[in-house]
């Protein structure tokens, strides 16, 4: 019987297989930085005023670019025509069509343009006896429609409405003097899992009750901007490839590794149990759902996108810990899931905290689309809480790793002393062991500390505008998604892969007992019961001798 | 449905260009558009086509833009009335105070020399058509606005698809270059001119401030709203803003000598080896004072302003007076006070009556 296939591979092999995943990654980064335009874009959307001549109750669509009888429209708010008129603020509307028509043609909306989110953006000019109040509250009365191509030019089919409170945060930064704008936070507006459709239209009132005081210090608002957030469809086709090749690769090695352990004469033990599990929640995250957003409207796909990631990064976490606390070389006898209740605790809690946090927010945003957790005081405060629980506990399960990583790495020096004493060939053996498991370890952290820094490379490339006509030859973010992603798969591949039982038989040399020889290359399992690494039976051995 | 929304845009347009075509043309500029941009309703049947060339001083390029795409000239004549609007607020206390008179040359004689106002109406004229343009593109009523995919090799609706539109600005800009710039191009060809020379670089200066004056906006939507995901987005300010900074720019406005060829150089030994910024206003002449009027130069002098006793800036009795003294006058003054503001178009106020000084220069 032998050990796992980390220690059975030469050092060449090993050498050309980290290469090869080396290679495999600059590969991921490369497709996400040439080929895949920017992950999202925007559609930057003016509202246009239009004249609701039918009173407050009426349902009809306004609709930009629809001709008179749709819209009786005025250029801004200033316009003379509107005092003269006596149209009043309860029968403006502001309305928006996405996309925009472009070179003479109207654009539509692409399915593999997936999901869009959207803020408002306000003109609020500073007006000296009419200034936003402090904590001012804008009521917006919000309707959403869709259309197809092939429809009728007016026949739009509600999709929400809602009537919405957002905080107003606005400041005057240079002169206070008639005429300039305020500085004011962006609304957070809607968000669609799905694009489903081709058009969109957006109709905003801005009802005014003076007596009730609702909208009464909003200040002089001249414009709304809605600025909506689309995936690109160019990013949605790079990354579903990216998956649906991925995903029957890592199924595979799944299967190949389970039944590597099936061949065994005992049952797995927790690491291969666990690393099983790590491969599935790899495979459920890689599993290309995406494709049927094509052709059904499937409105919770960034709900179980979510989750489905969370999923992953939890089953994660939970895989550091007990890869760490099994190759803790004390005498203690581990493998059972229960001692490990503490550290699973934390990650329990937090990922379930950030779950029940996504469920109140993009849960609720399945029935109604501009709902937002953070707008309302009590909802706000519960959000903050979740979030603040979730952080406790993460913290928690970085003492509790970092207590354990420094446990093993101890344990290690402090068998090192003992090595010496040890024969040649034994020695190398060991020594060998604990470098790979530390290579192991060095992987792990490699791997977080890429993710970190090409996540702050990307936030860098987006935050800074480049200037000029010219663009960057690498689309970093799309880089850093496809790159990261490609990486923890790599990493899951090469965990199945490494630290599957090996075939193998090791060619001890001549020094080791025969008895000895049986226990030195098995790595995870000893006849002795105690079902520890070979790190801790090297320790026995140590200890032994 | 497009058809219909034409047809209302022509109409427009079309009542602007015969709106023009009544005053018989000599020598009047685009920047008239500015001025009579307004739009009366009256609907003629006229083919816009042939209108593009009534419009007074349009040179060939802009009569093909014009032809092309007529909505642009609606963007045109907004932009234009911006920048004037614009160029009258900034400097309303000073002695030239940016007058217009009704008539297509518009600015009068002001422009026929190369100073510092000169400068700055290009400057300000140019932004605004970036302006009115790049807002127009945003609010979906100019559709001929580009989505410039040409870096992803594929063209417009594929284009979209597969990587979304570019910002709004670049259409913008390309067209303020392709229209505004189009008559100093086309005697730029004929012969080289220091006049051309420095209204080229005035109107890029505008575009320029125009265009760094726009804020980035980011937002995140990452897992849970986290910002693994950032977006960010170029938004434009208020016109004012762009205003101000032009304002800035007179203030500091560089004199080129004129024999300066290709490229402007600095006048004077001094200052020589400093290059000239893109977004520096440059100018050619000095300015005379404004003090008194002038007609041979189109100078309105300042008899007759309003100035502030109290202040001590440039609309000081001293200094917009010229020295010359001023009349003080007690008037009665009617106004709108404890005005209660209901959102959008309604005020409810009293009316007061106070009793002020009005200072005019002498």
């Amino acid at each position: 019987m032998g050990g796992v296939v980390l220690e059975t591979l030469s050092w060449k092999k090993l050498i050309i297989l980290g290469l090869f995943l080396l290679f495999l990654l600059i590969t991921f980064f490369l497709i996400g930085g040439l080929i895949a335009p920017r992950p999202t874009n925007v559609v930057h959307v003016i509202g246009t005023k239009c004249v609701n001549k039918g009173g407050v109750g009426n349902k009809e669509w306004f609709i930009p670019r629809g001709g008179s009888e749709k819209c009786i429209q005025y250029s801004s708010l200033d316009d003379p025509g509107i005092e003269d008129d006596r149209i009043s603020a309860n029968q403006i509307v502001f309305s928006f069509w996405l996309p925009h028509p472009r070179e003479g043609i109207q654009l539509d909306f692409s399915r593999w343009q997936q999901t869009m989110i959207s803020v408002l953006d306000l003109t609020i000019l500073y007006d000296d006896e009419n200034q936003v109040e402090d904590d001012a509250i804008i009521q917006l009365d919000a309707r959403i429609s869709y259309r197809d191509k092939e429809d009728d030019v007016n026949d739009w089919k509600e999709l929400a409405s809602s009537l919405e409170e957002r905080q107003l945060r606005c400041e005057m930064e240079g002169k206070k003097e008639n005429g300039y704008a305020y500085n004011c936070d962006l609304l957070s507006f809607f968000e669609l899992g799905s694009l489903h459709y081709d058009y969109y239209l957006i109709n905003i009132k801005v009802p005014v009750e003076p007596y009730k005081g609702i909208n009464a210090g909003i200040g002089n608002l001249r414009d709304i901007t809605l600025v909506g957030i689309h995936q690109n469809g160019g990013f949605t086709k790079v990354w579903l490839s990216i998956k649906t090749v991925m995903f029957p690769v890592v199924l595979a090695v799944l299967i190949w590794f389970w039944r590597r352990i099936g061949q065994l004469s005992r049952p797995p033990n927790l690491l291969e149990r666990t690393l099983f599990a790590l491969g599935i929640a790899m495979s459920i995250l890689n599993c290309p759902l995406e494709w049927f957003t094509l052709a059904i409207d499937m409105p919770f796909m960034l709900l179980i996108t979510d989750i489905r990631q969370g999923g992953f990064y939890a089953m994660l976490l939970c895989f550091w810990i007990i890869f760490t606390g099994e190759h803790i070389m004390d005498q203690c006898e581990r493998n059972r899931l229960v001692l490990y209740w503490k550290h699973l605790l934390a990650v329990v809690i937090g990922c379930f905290c950030l779950l029940l946090f996504e469920l109140s927010e993009r849960g609720v945003q399945l029935a109604n689309p501009f709902f937002s957790i953070w707008v309302t005081g009590v909802g706000a405060k519960l959000a903050l809480s979740f979030i603040i629980v979730a952080a406790i506990a993460a913290s928690c399960y970085f003492f509790f790793l970092c207590y354990m990583i420094f446990l093993v790495f101890r344990n290690i020096s402090a068998k090192k002393v003992a090595l010496p004493s040890m024969s040649k060939s034994r020695r190398s053996f060991y020594m060998g062991l604990i470098y790979r498991f530390k290579f192991l370890m060095l992987a792990t952290l490699v791997c977080s500390a890429l993710t970190v820094v090409f996540f702050i490379i990307s936030q860098l490339s987006e935050g800074q505008w480049k200037w000029g006509d010219e663009d960057p030859s690498l689309e970093y973010t799309s880089a850093f998604f496809t790159g990261v992603y490609g990486m923890w798969n790599i990493y899951v591949i090469g965990l199945l892969s490494m630290y599957a039982p090996s075939h193998k038989q090791f060619v001890q040399g001549s020094n080791a007992g025969g008895d000895s020889q049986e226990e030195e290359v098995q790595l995870t399992y000893l006849p002795s019961s105690s079902e520890t690494s070979a790190i801790q039976s090297f320790a026995a051995k140590v200890a032994a001798d | 449905m497009e058809r219909k929304r034409c047809e209302q845009c022509q109409r427009i347009l079309v009542s602007i260009i015969w709106g023009l075509t009544l005053f018989s043309v000599v020598d009047g500029t685009w920047m008239y558009l500015g001025i009579s941009a307004v739009g009366s309703s009256v609907t003629t049947q006229e083919d816009p086509d042939s209108s593009c060339t009534e419009v007074p001083g349009l040179v060939s390029p802009q009569i093909e833009v014009c032809r092309k795409n007529p909505e642009s000239l609606l963007c045109i004549s907004e932009g234009a009335r911006l920048g004037i609007t614009e160029c009258q607020y900034q400097f309303r206390n000073e002695r030239w105070n940016c007058t217009t008179n009704t008539n297509y040359t518009v600015f009068g004689d002001v422009l026929r020399k190369g100073t510092r106002e000169t400068a700055f109406i290009y400057a300000i004229l140019s932004a605004g058509v970036v302006h009115a343009t790049t807002k127009s593109c945003s609010a979906g009523n100019l559709t001929d606005c580009s989505c410039d995919m040409s870096h992803y090799g594929e063209h417009d609706v594929e284009g979209w698809k597969w990587g979304g539109c570019s910002d709004n600005i670049q259409y913008g800009l390309w067209f303020s270059k392709t229209f505004v710039d189009a008559p100093e191009v086309m005697t730029h060809e004929s012969g080289r001119n220091i006049r051309n020379t420095m209204n080229l670089h005035n109107n890029e200066a505008g575009r320029i401030v125009a265009e760094r004056l726009m804020s980035l906006k980011c937002r995140c939507h990452g897992v849970s709203g986290s910002c693994a995901v950032k977006t960010c987005w170029r938004s434009l300010p208020i016109f004012r803003d762009i205003g101000d900074a032009l304002k800035d720019k007179y203030e500091l406005s560089v004199p080129i000598a004129r024999r300066s060829k290709r490229r402007p150089r600095r006048k004077g030994k001094t200052k020589r080896r400093q290059p000239i910024k893109t977004d520096d206003l440059i100018y050619v002449h000095k300015s005379p004072n404004y003090c008194r009027p002038n007609e041979k130069k189109g100078i309105l002098g300042t008899v007759g302003r309003l100035c502030n006793k109290t202040s001590l800036g440039s609309d000081s009795c001293d200094l917009l007076c010229c020295g010359r003294g001023y009349n003080t006058q007690i008037v009665t003054y009617v106004s709108r006070c404890h005005c209660k503001f209901v959102w959008c178009c309604h005020v409810q106020c009293k009316t007061c009556q106070t009793m002020i000084e009005k200072h005019t220069c002498k």
